[in-house]
């Protein structure tokens, strides 16, 4: 019987690749997951598209990563959000905390949006008691992990959370950073911040059980080379007309996120109609 | 797909003691789990211990740190088909109250630590 149980496990990730998005399609699914299982938790609320969007999506540095079962399509995802001008998700209650970082040099990324579908376990199941729900969150990490050295210059990543998920972000021994507030963004739930030298975790890789996962062959820049690039016509449809995050947002963070693209139209991007000619510079 | 177990049992033989609260007064011992999950434990005894009464249990982990106590109570007890007089007993761990339980998350980490052992080596 435990013979059997444990081959249920490899052949349970068999059939699933952690990689980056590549289309707007999954980053819609991804999104959508998102929201799903937040919506669940109560930690955002309902909307008729069914997304959890906001204007660090639309960033070319925020990348999302997803479990995808060949099978059952995205059945995990997580997202890394990289510190810009437009600061963090997390700036909104932990402003104070994550500039103590910054102010020390370092790089610093959010760890956000991740969501398992619970489906697939059923209801109250532990993750750090559970080893394929545990597995398939450390292998969305390690995916993310990849990337961010790999392809980032990340020194710290940061995440805050609902203090009911603290003992998985203990188990990656993530370090306080933000005591116990309410998070708007989270519905107005409650939240407490961690962060996480990444230079540290190599250190303790031999030592940790998940850091070991993390760290094994050298990352490569190469699978992440396809990571989906958002098209004017994907930024007006998904940030325009799906929901109104580039409308809503500032002058600031339109001009900051018109300099990441900077061939676009964002005047055309924004209307609330369809544009034309395309919103892409010849 | 769906699979609700909610913990995975780990045939691993941790050193323990336990004592049990009997209406007539506490029984205690010395012995190792036969297996443990998130949820609690299963260990063989030479006593019959009746469902559903309260005890102790110390674990001696492997982590390198003081040994480990967590409540619990006794969810059955079955006299062992391989052992004359031996009884096979199974304890589910009490949740904890608040989740900020440090001892409830060193257990956490040992559990998930032992799980990745297993599937990652």
């Amino acid at each position: 019987m435990l013979g059997r149980l444990y081959e249920t496990v490899p052949s349970f990730l068999r059939p699933v690749e952690f990689r980056i998005v590549r289309t707007v399609a999954e980053l819609k699914t991804a999104n959508h997951l998102v929201y799903q299982e937040y919506l669940k938790r109560n930690y955002c609320k309902a909307n008729a598209v069914g997304l959890k969007l906001s204007l660090y999506q639309a960033l070319p540095t925020t990348a999302t990563f997803i479990a995808t079962h060949r099978r059952d399509g995205i059945i995990g995802t997580i997202s890394m959000v990289e510190d810009s001008p437009l600061g963090l998700p997390m700036d909104e209650a932990y402003k104070n905390e994550v500039d103590m970082l910054r102010r020390q040099n370092l790089r610093v990324a959010e760890v956000t949006m991740l969501a398992l579908n619970s489906q697939l376990f059923g209801e109250r199941v532990f993750t750090l008691f559970h080893a394929k729900k545990l597995l398939l969150t450390l292998r969305l990490f390690k995916v993310m992990f990849d990337y961010l050295r790999a392809c980032t210059k990340v020194d710290e990543l940061v995440a805050c959370f609902n203090p009911k998920h603290q003992v998985l972000y203990d188990f990656l021994q993530l370090k306080p950073l933000g005591g116990l507030k309410t998070y708007t963004s989270a519905n107005s739930n409650p939240s407490i911040a961690r962060h996480l030298n990444i230079r540290e975790t190599e250190r303790q890789a031999k030592a940790h059980a998940a850091y070991r996962l993390f760290y094994g062959a050298k990352p490569s820049p190469k699978p992440f080379e396809g990571k989906c690039a958002l098209t004017p016509e994907d930024l007006r449809a998904l940030f325009v007309v799906t929901a109104p995050v580039l409308t809503a947002a500032s002058p600031t963070e339109l001009n900051y996120l018109a300099s990441c693209y900077p061939t676009y139209r964002f005047n055309q991007i924004l209307q609330p109609h369809d544009p034309s000619p395309s919103p892409h510079l010849s | 797909m769906v699979d609700q177990r909610t913990a995975e049992r780990l045939p691993l033989a941790v050193p323990m003691n336990y004592v049990v609260k009997l209406p007539g007064g506490e029984l205690s011992g010395r012995t190792k789990t036969t297996n443990i999950s998130g949820g609690g434990v299963e260990l063989i005894c030479a006593e019959m211990m009746s469902p559903p009464s309260a005890c102790q249990v110390v674990l001696h982990l492997s982590d390198g740190r003081e040994p480990l106590a967590l409540e619990g109570q006794i969810s059955w007890c079955r006299q062992s088909p391989r052992q004359r007089r031996r009884f096979e007993v199974g304890i589910t761990f009490l949740s904890p109250t608040n989740s900020d339980d440090e001892r409830f998350a060193r257990y956490c980490h040992f559990i998930a630590t032992e799980l990745l052992k297993r599937y990652l080596g």
